[in-house]
């Protein structure tokens, strides 16, 4: 059942509000959540999607589960690394792990997980005292349907 | 950045017969190759060094007779391509990761595959 189609804008909206939602996390990024691109934001989560993230199995002819990945990061323009790196630290404690058996329309989270750290650093090529942290991690989400 | 296609790392994998070891070996490093050639067929070609720093590595594993494959995009620029970059208002191009996923589990079913083929009962897929 790899690469069945599903409305997973629940699940998107889940993570970006349990992201948004969180104090802590705000404090460090008062910019916000943002998907896919930020323009003139400077200390911001990015959010984005790989097309690849969908694979599905099936229980008893109907789907059973369902896995996507997201890639959550911290942005932040700064030469020190520490902001960003706290920051994905509050990243991976809200969703390592996290939001276990919450409902998101149609599915239910069953397991979250990190798969692959993110971390670069990119100097602006116009002035090369200015750099941005990028921080965070690509985390592979699990969810069965709620009903 | 780097997605390895180990499949001689496994302790399950050790212990089988060293027929089937080899009889694996060639189908991981099709599969690696075919990774490496679809990562630069998917990237764009504009200075052409996100392309030409694609690359294969083939080296021993750490026990006898295991040979890992590893593709890497050794571009400096390859992680923002991949994930976003803010100096070029540039939107993440998940690229090299879903392609190395998808083969690295295709590469396991096959190798799943030759297992079932010699005999072997294969559980957990």
């Amino acid at each position: 059942m790899a690469g069945v189609v599903s409305d997973l804008s629940e699940i998107d909206t889940l993570l970006f509000s349990t992201l948004n939602n969180d104090p802590t996390l705000r404090g460090i990024c008062p910019d916000g959540v943002f998907w896919d691109i930020a323009p003139g934001a400077i200390a911001f989560v990015l959010l984005s999607r790989p097309p690849d993230g969908e694979f599905a199995g099936a229980l008893d002819g109907k789907e059973g589960w369902l896995r996507v990945h997201y890639a959550a990061q911290a942005v932040i323009k700064s030469s020190s690394v520490v902001a960003s790196n706290n920051a994905a630290f509050r990243i991976h404690e809200l969703l390592h792990y996290g939001l276990q058996d919450i409902t998101a329309g149609n599915y239910t989270i069953m397991h979250i997980e990190r798969t692959i750290p993110i971390r670069y650093q990119e100097i602006d090529p116009s002035n090369t005292a200015i750099k941005w942290q990028h921080h965070g991690g690509q985390y592979s989400v699990m969810v069965c349907p709620s009903n | 950045m780097a997605n390895k296609l180990v499949i001689g790392g496994l302790g399950e994998w050790l212990e089988l017969p060293r027929e089937l070891r080899a009889a694996a070996d060639p189908v991981i490093k099709r599969f690696a190759e075919g990774a490496r050639a679809d990562v630069k067929a998917a990237y764009p070609r504009i200075s052409g060094e996100l392309q030409d720093g694609v690359i294969l590595v083939e080296a021993p594993g750490n026990d006898p007779g295991i040979t890992t494959y590893t593709v890497k995009s050794t571009a400096p620029h390859a992680a923002p391509y991949e994930w976003g970059s803010q100096t070029h208002g540039m939107r993440a191009h998940h690229t090299f990761l879903p392609i190395t996923n998808q083969a690295r589990h295709a590469s396991t079913a096959a190798v799943i595959e030759i297992v079932k083929a010699a005999g072997f009962t294969v559980t957990g897929e």
